[in-house]
């Protein structure tokens, strides 16, 4: 097998302060409560990625943004992590693309460097729309692996496991080139030492200008416009009550424990047989007897 | 006139519930607008589901019906649909936020640079124009967006969002027309499926289970623990269990429950013999239906419980346990 190298594309997400506020338009994140943090879904990529040289499947590791300066943070992380390289499309003050347009300029930064294997999130913690990895497959022309758990290089190609739900798994194979996208949980990232962080914010991240790729962000399509942010409705789902009897600390720790919610859980007694019966209608009317059967 | 078309899903021969609240959303979309509701089901031998797409509300159910599509085929599935979309042109495709929902929406929406909003709260007309709505930041904001782009507008949701409404009265004569559609399939598609692996309650995660059955120190002896792991079998489920049952090495740590164990959300928790202390609840408080079974009424775990059970577990699991497989559970 020719050497590979594997590129991690990741950007950091927004993190908001407890109370979370929108700008004058209400179109945008006050940036006055937005700090760039590192994306913990991004962690599973890079991780499944530094595997695969390990087991010298493949030769090194690359992580790869696209946006402004602040993104840095993110990469140096990366590079503390056990990266090779950090490479950056630089795209000041636009840290607002949405996932089409990043996955356009990816194409084309890593349709330059002649990426074979592409690893990256299933979606960003933030803005959850996990169409990055489709939009880039599509642009590098690659097979899309998504919902990934467990990867392997074989050959010219590649097989994966992917997570379905209740704990099933469906296996796939593609040849490469390709773009895989990693589940959240699916590996346990290493612990990078602070020392390490500290020492990656004085290494080299490479720049890529924009001008360079050929394309414009400016031009490319928009498919959806925001047009209102604001704050989530709190709805109540459950309240817990705790009796008026005991400590503060009782009550406390029964409201952290979910207290009376009132569930309607009538105290049901009577022969082993009756509340045998009652358990299985009970599970026959939810439909849970049998997984999820709705006919 | 304006179209919608659900993606409906089904696994292991049953309809998801989420294909119904899809069905049940789209009714409301278009409750008082001219308009028509279409299904489309994959799989294999599933004319059976007709009836209840159409009972929720699809006036058309097209079937795409193949023995190779008893599993999710991320190729053959995007060459149906977008070939279905291409002829039926609906203003929005419904698809659950699922593992193969939302794959496919994806795949379909950057193929055909088609608006995608994914894991969507609400839909609504706001005059001629759409809006929908969606958390954002981890649901410390709520986004409103318009679509831009051309073609059908994909929508995800995931399931229990919408909720599930009331199926249609019959006498509405809403029954639903089958239409059988042929699958399409590359001769060299670009990602091959391999295999598919059921998931296994003897190594299947905590977190991903469906159905958790929690032994509690009720339980009096290690040995009544088989039992607990039979029902477990019979749900489809994991066996969990409370601090004082690892301490006294019932079970192993990796089972705990709890605030210095795993935090679980299933649909289904059986505690047997689990008295309910908040360090145990902690971890499982919002799980979907709670059965507690204790000799003592008044345990904890029974306010929580939605079907609270009095007596001896070590008597009442095996009468369970016998039902379970009179009823047909997953043996």
């Amino acid at each position: 097998m020719p050497a590979i190298e594997v590129f991690v594309c990741a950007r950091p997400v927004a993190l908001l302060d407890g109370t979370a506020a929108v700008d004058e338009q209400g179109t945008g994140v006050d940036p006055a409560v937005r700090r760039w943090g590192d994306d913990p879904a991004a962690a599973f990529a890079l991780e499944a990625a530094l595997r695969l040289r390990e087991t010298g499947q493949v030769e090194s590791v690359v992580c790869v943004s696209v946006g402004p300066v602040e993104y840095d943070g993110w990469l140096a992380r990366g590079l503390a992590t056990g990266a090779d390289r950090a490479l950056r499309v630089d795209l000041p003050g636009q840290g607002g693309l949405d996932a089409r347009a990043t996955g356009a300029l990816l194409g084309a930064a890593l349709g330059r460097l002649g990426a074979r294997l592409v690893l990256t999130a299933q979606r960003s913690s933030d803005e959850q729309n996990g169409l990055l990895a489709a939009a880039l497959a599509a642009d590098l022309d690659a097979a899309y692996l998504a919902n990934v758990v467990e990867l392997r290089l074989q050959g010219d190609g590649l097989a994966v496991e992917r997570r379905l739900e209740r704990g099933h798994r469906q296996m796939w194979a593609a040849d490469l080139p390709a773009v895989v996208a990693f589940e959240a949980g699916a590996n346990r990232p290493r612990y990078v030492p602070v020392a390490a962080l500290a020492m990656a914010r004085h290494r080299e991240i490479e720049l890529l200008a924009v001008d360079e790729l050929g394309v414009k962000p400016e031009s490319l399509p928009r498919f959806t416009e925001r047009v209102g942010l604001a704050r989530g409705r709190v709805r109540v789902r459950k309240s817990a009550v705790p009796g008026a009897g005991g400590s503060a600390a009782q009550r406390l720790q029964a409201v952290m424990g979910g207290g009376d919610t009132g569930a309607g859980g009538k105290l049901l007694s009577g022969s082993t047989d009756e509340l045998a019966d009652r358990a299985l209608d009970f599970l026959e009317e939810r439909g849970l007897l049998r997984g999820r059967s709705t006919r | 006139m304006k179209k919608v078309l659900v993606l409906a899903e089904q696994r292991d021969g049953e309809l998801e519930q989420v294909s119904l609240e899809l069905l049940g959303e789209a009714r409301r979309l278009l409750a008082r607008r001219d308009g028509e509701i279409a299904a489309l089901l994959f799989g294999h031998d599933i004319g059976c589901h007709a009836l209840a797409l159409g009972r929720h509300g699809a006036q058309k159910v097209f079937l795409v019906d193949d023995a190779r599509l008893e599993h999710y085929d991320p190729c053959a599935w995007l060459a149906s649909m977008e070939r279905l979309c291409l002829q039926q042109r609906p203003d929005f495709v419904f698809l659950p936020a699922t593992s193969s929902g939302e794959d496919l929406a994806a795949r379909l929406a950057v193929a055909r640079a088609w608006p995608l909003v994914a894991r969507c709260n609400r839909v609504k007309f706001v005059g001629d124009s759409i809006e929908t709505t969606r958390q954002v930041y981890g649901g410390k904001l709520q986004e409103t967006t318009r679509p831009l782009a051309a073609g059908p507008l994909l929508v995800t949701v995931l399931p229990g969002v919408c909720g599930l409404r009331a199926p249609l009265d019959p006498a509405e004569g809403q029954l639903g027309t089958t239409v059988s559609v042929a699958a399409e399939f590359a001769e060299r598609p670009a990602v091959r499926v391999t295999g598919f692996a059921a998931a296994d309650p003897a190594t299947l995660d905590l977190a991903e289970a469906d159905v958790v059955v929690a032994a509690g120190r009720g339980l009096g002896a290690a040995d009544k623990v088989g039992l607990v792991r039979e029902l477990a079998v019979l749900l489809g489920g994991v066996v969990a269990s409370t601090r004082v049952v690892v301490d006294i090495g019932w079970l192993g740590r990796e089972t705990q429950v709890g605030q210095t164990g795993r935090t679980v959300k299933p649909r289904l928790y059986v505690a047997c013999g689990v008295s309910g202390a908040t360090q145990h609840t902690v971890g499982m408080k919002e799980s979907g239906a709670v059965v507690a079974i204790n000799t003592d009424p008044a345990a904890p775990i029974f306010k929580i419980a939605d079907l609270a059970l009095n007596a001896d577990v070590t008597t009442l699991l095996p009468a369970l346990i016998a039902r379970c497989r009179q009823r047909g559970g997953h043996d």
